[in-house]
């Protein structure tokens, strides 16, 4: 079947893209190569438009699937590489116009800035961008040559960096686009809109003067740039580094020079620089296989119920409002709730801020927030999710009010980090309607959320959950009734392991930038203090009396809590906070140590190896479907490396032998490796 | 409605561009004016009238409650009550509706019932910040407070405050909303110029045959002519000239322009009202009778098809077809939008011929003073149908904010 159809009307023809039995059009060799037989049957035309038979959707890039193989092999690489390149080149020699009326990304803008022309509409599913960079590779088809030829070093520069997508609009502005087109109206008007099409006068500001075409200006552009970058990659990302260094290089260079210098690194890396991309590339897929999950059946929530108005309870409600629910918060009293409300107006604010919201969006946004001091008011609500604080009994409570009154199709959800469902639906008259629904926090920025299936939960409940998290954009990952599910299992063990190092001898500047050194976000010490230690140790209860000696942590978190310090809310944690700066906190620092000490590589090995033991267990109890689904919950939940692709990966990468053997020369009961992990 | 209520007679004022003949006018001026006039021309004595309604969108900040300033400065005595009332666009059909109803249920004897709107007036207000100044300022008591008050003020604080002309519900401008209709319904940029060419061209030629001064009064300014005619049809507007314009609302992709929306416009107009039966009592010759109406809400961000659901709603209460409905009124706040109506309405009823439709020009040519259009589209359809000899039309509105409203009339 063919991907293309030519056709000619006069002197302008037409190359539409359409990939048999695919939603989205994506580059494959096979479609590639018709691309170019289509090239060559070209006549003698005065327009060329490339088009989309897809709706919404103009060219997605390359086929990821079918690219991740290629990179495993040079001559695949060149040979994918250089068709590219050749026919894209072909493109450009013709008076061709690309139709952009939706998504063009990666590969599917290298041909659009291939083409002499592009074209936009207001869809607003126009996106338009090359993501290559985040996923370890960089655009190796023309893009890090023609897009900061055509508009810019500097825009185009910071959008090969850091991958963001524009809209038709900004396009537009840019110079990305020659014209703009109503989606609606593009069979009337795109034809008769061709005359239009000229090709424009280059016009730069002074800022690209000063910053552009002058090589003092360039070396300050870069050397930003480069600055910036190290910033957010922390070293641990060749890719974006690579691909800045290459449009440093060629900058001034004629463009048939800088495709060619393309092509050249492109192949130099594929090794080296470029080799965390199968990690990446598996880690997109990961998450979007949890996205794009589907379910068997459920119902659309409307109107959302939360109980509590803490951190967690206010989160959850400005998520919902936020994403076009009505919310109905409840909390024991009004100064509590109070509170709360302040809370979601800051996160509307920072929100606002960021994605430049009018006041009156957000104003209406706020209104769809109604609160409550009693559990049993959630008439209108069909799920109800309880964000208390984590106490048993307290929540058994609120279940059996928030039971009294709302309908028999209410669904009824439990925000607890590390409660079982059994436990905590004891004593409910339908617990077939119970999940769990853990959110992260923060809310507004955590993107996982753990559901929980419990033993008597309803397939059509538990579907309503997780496509309850797609509607408010999060990423639902399924998991089955234990204490605290699979990511709190994953963080505790190794908070406890980092704990018992220290406790060992090890000095804790040390714990920190050993983690650091890994590629973990935040050091150990750090990220308790952000979680709450009183929150921490709470969930280190409960998971040492599920799991007995393997979770026994040292009490040093108790003892902190003592003395009063929770964390940085109370400005005293592990750390001792004044303004922006933070020592360690004494009390921590006098806590008694033994005298060993461990290499840099020992803490990683003993922290992570511990982990993957644990998640080995949750994969034999069947708490987690697949090593995949741990790697994305590792990655979005507690903040595992990305460019190593998640915790299962990196320990198939390192090997599970090597994981147990080093387990099993610790010879101590807590650390007994797994079966699964034996059985390789 | 059970019964039908007499239009006894209305008038209007003519419609000027904002910021232009009546720059100087408020709105309950030239209303006020308006009223008198109108009372003037009819035997019923100024007691005997019940009640006065006003629809108001801008409420004039030195004039609450609008209507009753309107009421006394026209000519009504202190003992007729007044109220001002407010459906967005059409608050001076809604006035009209609700002093209908009122009299069907025998509630009052005579209503004045009408609308007005100042465009030119928009309230510009100050900054909460200079407010506050402003009030601890005025409270400053001795020479040392005032001084202090003083050193607290800001430059900021002479930045004014323009009210948004978004929509509070859906953030778009009303130009957007028709944006959005005219490519839901794929009405084309040529087809809303035609029409808006059309809208002129029929305007120009009523005023050129002098129809509107059948409905209108002339509007005294001190020191300056008599307004005697609407200022914003174009006489010579042509179809080129609207092609050349640019897009004004969405100036990355879209068809509505300036040429092709309603035009902004201070106005006046107003109906009396009474009973079949009073009507017969005083051997008055009633201009129309208005027989139903019907309100409904949709998508703020579609409200530009209110009319069509509001036309099928009224066609449903009156359990007719629209068939029977000689000339249909369909307030030109866009061409786009309008054009989407007639496209719904024709869904069901059949094509619904645009030569029944706006039969002397709209909105884009005459103006649309909010509170003063829903009025004025009553009192000109009645006189067409009777100009005409025909029996039944249909008035309606779309509404900012997402609604609808229409009403039927008829004439003998």
């Amino acid at each position: 079947m063919s991907a293309w159809t030519l056709t000619q009307e006069g002197k302008i023809a037409r190359l539409k893209f359409d990939l048999p039995d695919a939603k989205v059009n994506t580059f494959t060799p096979e479609s590639l190569q018709e691309l170019e037989e289509k090239l060559d049957q070209v006549g003698d035309i005065s327009f060329l438009l490339i088009e989309s038979g897809k709706k919404d959707s103009f060219i997605a890039g390359a086929d990821l699937k079918r690219f991740e193989e290629f990179l495993k092999d040079e001559k695949a690489t060149k040979e994918i590489i250089e068709t590219g390149h050749r026919v894209f080149n072909k493109l450009s020699r013709l008076p061709s116009v690309a139709v952009i009326d939706g998504v063009c990304l990666g590969g599917g803008l290298e041909l659009a800035l291939a083409c002499r022309f592009r074209i936009v509409t207001d869809n607003p599913k126009v996106k338009i961008g090359l993501p290559e960079t985040s996923l370890g590779i960089f655009p190796g088809w023309g893009g890090t040559q023609r897009l900061p030829r055509l508009v810019g070093l500097e825009t185009g520069t910071s959008m090969i960096l850091s991958g963001k997508q524009i809209d038709g609009k900004r396009a537009l502005k840019i110079g990305l686009a020659d014209l703009a087109l109503a989606s609606a109206f593009l069979d009337d008007d795109l034809l008769s809109s061709l005359s239009k099409l000229k090709t424009r006068k280059k016009r730069r500001g002074f800022r690209a003067l000063f910053l552009e075409s002058n090589p003092i200006g360039r070396k300050l552009l870069f050397s930003i740039a480069r600055k910036e970058l190290k910033k957010k990659t922390k070293g641990f990302y060749p890719a974006p580094e690579i691909a800045l260094d290459l449009i440093e290089r060629t900058a001034t260079m004629d463009l048939e020079s800088g495709l060619k210098e393309e092509i050249a690194t492109f192949l130099r890396e594929r090794t080296k620089g470029l080799s965390l991309a199968p990690n990446l590339i598996h880690l997109f897929f990961a998450v979007e296989h949890l996205k794009k999950q589907k379910v068997v059946s459920y119902k659309k929530v409307k109107s959302l119920g939360v109980v509590g108005s803490g951190l967690m309870g206010s989160g959850i409600a400005w998520l919902a409002a936020y994403k076009g629910l009505s919310v109905l918060m409840t909390d024991i009293n009004w100064e509590a709730i109070s509170r709360g409300f302040t809370e979601i107006s800051k996160m509307f604010q920072e929100v606002a801020k960021r994605k430049r919201l009018p006041h009156s969006a957000i104003n209406l946004m706020m209104h769809r927030i109604g609160t409550a001091i009693s559990n049993r008011e959630f008439l209108q609500e069909s799920f109800v999710v309880e964000a208390a604080t984590e106490n048993l009994d307290l929540k058994k409570v609120i279940f059996k009010d928030i039971e009294e009154t709302v309908s028999k199709e209410t669904i009824i959800a439990s925000n607890s980090s590390s409660l079982r469902l059994s436990q905590m639906s004891e004593g409910m008259r339908h617990p077939e309607r119970f999940v769990g629904l853990h959110f992260f926090n923060p809310v507004n920025r955590m993107p996982l959320v753990e559901v929980v299936r419990g033993s008597s939960t309803k397939e059509e409940v538990l579907g309503t959950a997780v496509e309850l998290c797609k509607e408010l954009g999060k990423v639902p990952l399924v998991v089955n009734d234990c204490s605290g599910f699979l990511v709190n299992r994953l963080f505790a063990i190794q908070a406890v392991e980092l704990l018992r190092l220290y406790e060992k001898g090890v000095k804790p500047e040390q714990l920190e930038k050993a983690i650091l050194s890994f590629g973990w976000p935040m050091g150990p010490f750090t990220l308790a203090d952000q979680v709450g230690l009183d929150t921490s140790a709470k969930v280190f209860h409960v998971m040492q009396e599920a799991y007995g000696i393997r979770m026994k942590a040292p009490d040093i978190i108790d003892r902190l809590v003592k003395t009063g310090a929770l964390g940085k809310k109370s400005g005293r944690g592990f750390f001792i906070y004044r303004g922006k700066e933070k020592r360690f906190n004494p009390d921590f620092l006098a806590m008694p140590q033994g005298h060993e000490s461990f290499t840099d590589e020992e803490i990683i090995q003993r922290s992570s190896n511990v982990m993957i033991n644990e998640a080995a267990r949750a994969l034999e109890e069947k708490i987690v479907a697949s090593e995949s689904e741990v790697d994305a919950g590792s990655v979005l939940g507690i903040g595992f490396p990305p460019f190593r692709g998640g915790l299962m990966r990196y320990a198939r990468e390192i090997g599970f032998q090597r994981v147990v053997k080093e387990l099993e020369a610790l010879s101590s009961p807590e650390y007994e490796p797994s079966d699964y992990l034996k059985k390789g | 409605m059970k019964r039908r209520v007499a239009i006894v007679d209305g008038l209007r004022t003519p419609f000027c561009k904002a910021m232009g003949a009546y720059r100087h006018l408020q709105a309950d001026d030239l209303a006020a004016s308006l009223v008198r006039e109108l009372i003037e021309r009819l035997p019923i004595r100024p007691e005997e009238y019940t009640e006065c309604i006003i629809g108001n969108v801008i409420s004039p900040p030195h004039a609450y409650n609008v209507g009753r300033v309107i009421s006394i400065k026209g000519g009504l005595p202190d003992s007729v009550p007044a109220i001002t009332v407010s459906r967005n666009c059409a608050s001076g059909m809604e006035a009209v509706v609700q002093g209908a109803e009122r009299i069907e249920r025998d509630q009052d004897a005579i209503i004045l019932a009408g609308g007005v709107e100042s465009m030119t007036h928009i309230p510009i207000t100050i900054s909460e910040p200079a407010r506050d100044f402003l009030m601890k300022l005025s409270k400053a008591k001795g020479i040392g407070e005032l001084l202090k008050q003083l050193f607290a003020f800001r430059f900021s604080f002479l930045k004014p405050v323009v009210p948004e002309i978004n929509d509070p519900l859906c953030g778009l401008t009303m130009g957007e909303t028709a944006e959005n209709l005219a490519r839901e319904y794929h009405v084309t940029r040529k087809e809303q110029d035609q029409f808006a060419f059309e809208s002129q061209r029929r305007a120009s030629e009523a005023k050129k045959r002098g129809l509107f001064r059948e409905e209108s009064i002339p509007v005294l300014i001190p020191g300056k002519e008599a307004v005697l005619e609407d200022d914003g049809i174009r006489q010579d507007q042509t179809f080129e000239q609207l092609e050349k314009l640019k897009p004004v609302f969405d100036r990355f992709a879209g068809t509505v322009t300036a040429g092709t929306s309603s035009q902004v416009t201070d106005g006046a107009a107003a109906l009396v009202l009474m009973s079949e039966e009073e009507a017969k009592r005083r051997s008055l010759k009633p201009l129309a009778y208005l027989t139903e109406h019907a309100e409904v809400g949709v998508d703020p961000s579609r409200m530009g098809i209110g009319p069509a659901f509001a036309i099928k709603k009224l066609l449903k209460k009156m359990n007719r077809p629209l068939s029977d409905f000689d000339l249909i009124e369909i307030n030109e706040a866009f061409a786009a939008q309008v054009l989407a109506v007639v496209k719904e309405l024709s869904k069901e009823s059949g094509e619904l011929s645009l030569e029944k439709v706006n039969v002397n020009g709209g909105a884009i040519a005459i103006g649309h003073p909010l509170g003063a259009s829903g009025t004025r589209l009553i009192l000109t359809l009645a006189k067409e149908l009777k100009r005409r000899g025909l029996k039944r039309g249909i008035a309606s509105l779309c509404i900012g904010g997402g609604q609808g409203q229409a009403v039927a009339i008829e004439v003998e």
